[in-house]
């Protein structure tokens, strides 16, 4: 076994949950696997949850395919490990992530964090998803990415010893990945690339399929109702402006304003995504290269992220007034939006 | 307020915000070296505001606009020229 290794890795084009900053980090700068992502992540859907950690009411937005993109994206293998069979084969988990990453799998599952980031012994947990994709022997650290080290997506470095405590705490309950998809359990996800051949040709009839429902804000799930059928008060496509709106006014009036950005830093993801996504399509003759309609949809996304920053100025001043323009800001976002988006569905409609 | 004055007081603004940084090269990454982000970013902004007494528009407060500390103090020294 090597001293050292790093899985190749960049720093993700979207971040806002971590099963999408796992996959863009592996794929987005891969040839083939935009052939998949930009046929895909059009459609947004969000529905109301209690937050995992505080119980608290929270409204979960998410692009499809949401944290399935893992397993279903043709340009990576997936594979599901017990946390039976990793002690089977592999005796314990810091030699099965050394073995895994130097057969090329990057190593994915729910560890607790608090155990990781907390020098000091801790009556909670924190379990939240890792991202591994190297290790090195003689610093006994394994290479990470997450969004719980700095506050933002990055990439850092955690202790054998660390992440070993953190694997270990980890009970079937804890495990929110393996509890929501796999009838409940305890394991890791090991994923590789496979990007070498061109499994999946960009799908003309899926983004205008796609479109056509985003911008009707039908049911997409329906499609889906197979393999999960849990959520039946989903909101759909340009939809979820308004449910967004609906519940930031809800945590604006409330006693104790209490803002959750997360769905509008999934909006904005959504529309940085949708940017060059239109670019892809005009680069590669679905759509005539139109700077016009580029420079336009870029205020959509200017806007989206504008009303995030504006909230998050808000939480940090309480200048509930402030609330009237993020409003003005979601509301140009989404006119605009509409009408480039019908505009460039009747061009892919008429070639 | 002479650009002197104004790196001064934002210094003292940055180390307010966030204690954690040391020695401030104004000219260095705000992201890569200082690991700001995007509401970092907005709580150094709003107490910029309130050290210069001075107002950034909702535009702003992107992260996009400012890639060294040198690039905010350059925006404070526009709005009180």
């Amino acid at each position: 076994m090597a001293d050292m290794k790093k899985l190749p890795v960049t720093y993700p084009m979207i971040t806002s949950w971590q099963w999408h900053a796992t996959l863009f980090s592996i794929l987005s700068d891969d040839e083939n696997a935009k052939k998949w992502i930009f046929s895909n992540y059009i459609q947004l859907r969000c529905y109301n949850i209690q937050e995992i950690f505080t119980g608290d009411d929270m409204l979960l937005m998410d692009m499809m395919p949401g944290s399935s993109s893992l397993k279903q994206c043709p340009y990576l293998i997936f594979s599901l490990l017990t946390k039976a069979q990793i002690e089977s084969y592999c005796g314990n988990i810091i030699d099965f992530i050394i073995k895994t990453i130097d057969l090329n799998g990057y190593v994915y599952g729910v560890f607790d964090e608090a155990k990781i980031l907390c020098d000091a012994e801790v009556d909670y947990k924190f379990p939240h998803e890792l991202f591994i994709y190297g290790y090195n022997r003689d610093e006994e650290v394994f290479y990470v990415g997450d969004f719980t080290f700095q506050d933002h997506y990055s990439y850092n470095t955690v202790s054998f010893s660390d992440l070993e405590r953190g694997y270990e705490v980890i009970t079937e309950q804890d495990d929110h990945v393996f509890k929501d998809d796999h009838k409940g359990g305890r394991g890791l996800y090991v994923v590789m690339k496979n990007t070498e051949h061109p499994t999946y040709e960009l799908d003309i009839e899926l983004v205008k399929e796609n479109l056509r429902e985003y911008l009707n804000s039908q049911d997409t799930k329906n499609h889906f109702r197979m393999l999960r059928n849990r959520f039946n008060d989903t909101t759909f496509g340009i939809k979820v402006y308004d449910k967004v709106l609906s519940q930031i006014d809800k945590q604006l009036h409330a006693e104790e304003p209490d803002f959750d950005i997360r769905a509008l830093h999934v909006m904005y993801d959504h529309k940085v995504l949708m940017y060059e996504r239109i670019k892809y399509l005009m680069n590669h003759g679905f759509l005539k290269y139109n700077q016009e309609t580029l420079d336009e949809y870029h205020t959509v996304v200017v806007n989206m992220l504008t009303a995030r920053n504006l909230l998050v100025r808000i939480s940090i001043t309480g200048e509930i007034e402030s609330s009237v323009r993020f409003k003005t800001y979601l509301d140009a976002a989404k006119e605009k939006e509409i009408g480039i988006l019908f505009k460039i569905l009747a061009e892919l409609e008429d070639n | 307020m002479e650009k002197e004055q104004i790196v001064k007081k934002l210094e003292e603004v940055i180390h307010d915000v966030m204690p954690e940084i040391g020695d401030i090269n104004m000219s260095a990454s705000i992201t890569n070296e200082y690991g700001v982000n995007s509401v970092s970013l907005i709580r150094l902004i709003v107490a910029a505001e309130s050290k210069f007494d001075v107002s950034f528009t909702d535009y702003e407060l992107a992260l996009s606009g400012y890639d060294t500390f040198g690039d905010l103090a350059a925006t404070v020294a526009e709005k009180l020229a």
